[in-house]
């Protein structure tokens, strides 16, 4: 029967907690007990990435890209040092999406410049995402 | 014979690593928390108590003696003993670190029997959507059919199943989760292999040993060879 509520748009935990009157979930023994493992862990802050879509063509990068994820007052940060990346969002997924725009970009770009074209910074960069993404070399 | 040499993957999704032994209540374990203190205090300095927690027996709540990085802890209460760490070293460290506390209280406080013995892997796998769905195919070697379509795109998971293996019994637990600042997500991958009964403290090596060899099998073979490289590379970051 139709009810017009529909199930998915309540929120996940709301979901997850849900289930009939009169039951009660049994949670499987855990090592250590449950609350003092899961509460105290770290969550790691960043994210590996190795498939891009560069200039529309997927490309897997030799090494994996570490994108460090931080939130600050008004927006999400993506950021990755060795790179000199950093991008914006108003979500961590936006964030993210920007990233992969500019690292796209750069790869295109310092692919396009020859050797004799780059000093200091340039160079390491030129080094740094030819080695990544060698397969990418016009 | 040179011993193998230890594989520990540089990008290891591994966050703690913790194992308990579960005995019938010793109440000399509470009177001589200073002396297990005492043990510890060169290797684990910072005292944490437990918090008050309604309806729970304060003494079977642990106490955690930690290390001054607080990567290392030794769980203590009434019932339970337990070796955790952040800070993987490999199975052979991890193991001597572990029996290196837990052998000397077993024999001071006279543990012969045992409820139950836990090892337990928690693992975190950062991971981004594409076009909002969790790209599980990239990570597990988990098929989940929802659809008659086929595969189904995932954007939420939370799966707990207990099997028994071998001599004893295993609880995998995989599930989406989101960091306290809603900034990055990751596949939590819960591993916990234990033992029923009967038990004997003196072979607690054993049953460690046994912990380790079978979650890592279910382990490697969980994970995809494409994660796998992932893991076994360093960062660009």
């Amino acid at each position: 029967m139709m009810t017009g509520l529909s199930e998915v748009a309540l929120p996940q935990d709301e979901l997850r907690s849900r289930i009939p009157t009169g039951y009660k979930r049994v949670p499987p023994q855990v090592s250590g007990g449950e609350k003092e493992f899961l509460k105290g862990i770290e969550f790691p802050n960043v994210l590996p990435v190795w498939e891009f879509n560069i200039a529309g063509r997927l490309r897997v990068s030799s090494r994996p890209i570490g994108i460090t994820l931080s939130r600050e007052a008004d927006a999400f940060l993506a950021f990755n040092d060795a790179l000199g990346i950093c991008a914006t969002g108003q979500s961590s997924v936006e964030a993210i999406l920007g990233f992969l725009d500019q690292l796209s970009h750069f790869v295109q770009y310092y692919n396009s410049l020859r050797n004799d074209q780059v000093t200091g910074l340039a160079r390491r960069l030129k080094a740094l995402f030819g080695e990544l993404f060698p397969q990418a070399k016009s | 014979m040179a011993k193998a040499a230890v594989k520990v993957y540089p990008n290891s999704p591994l966050q703690e690593t913790v194992f308990e032994i579960r005995f019938p209540g010793e109440p000399a374990i509470e009177c001589h928390r200073d002396e297990i203190y005492d043990r510890v205090r060169d290797i684990l300095p910072k005292v944490f108590v437990p918090s008050v927690v309604p309806a729970q027996a304060p003494a079977l709540q642990h106490y955690q003696f930690k290390s001054d990085d607080e990567f290392k802890s030794l769980l203590v209460s009434l019932n339970s003993l337990a070796y955790s760490t952040k800070k993987y070293p490999g199975f052979p460290e991890f193991k001597k670190q572990a029996l290196s506390v837990l052998l000397p209280l077993g024999k001071r406080f006279r543990l012969n029997t045992l409820n139950r013995v836990g090892l337990r892997y928690i693992n975190l796998i950062p991971f981004t959507r594409r076009d909002g769905a969790i790209l599980l195919d990239q990570f597990l070697n988990l098929r989940l059919v929802l659809s008659d379509r086929g595969t189904s795109p995932i954007t939420q998971i939370q799966i707990v199943v207990s099997s028994p293996c071998e001599k004893g019994s295993m609880t995998l637990r995989i599930e989406s989760v989101t960091s306290p600042d809603q900034a990055r997500e990751a596949l939590l991958l819960d591993f916990d292999y234990s033992r029923p009964l009967p038990l004997k403290f003196s072979e607690i090596e054993s049953y460690l040993e046994e912990g380790h060899t079978l979650t890592k099998k279910l382990f490697e073979s969980l994970i995809t060879d494409e994660y796998r490289k992932v893991m076994e590379t360093e960062l660009v970051v």
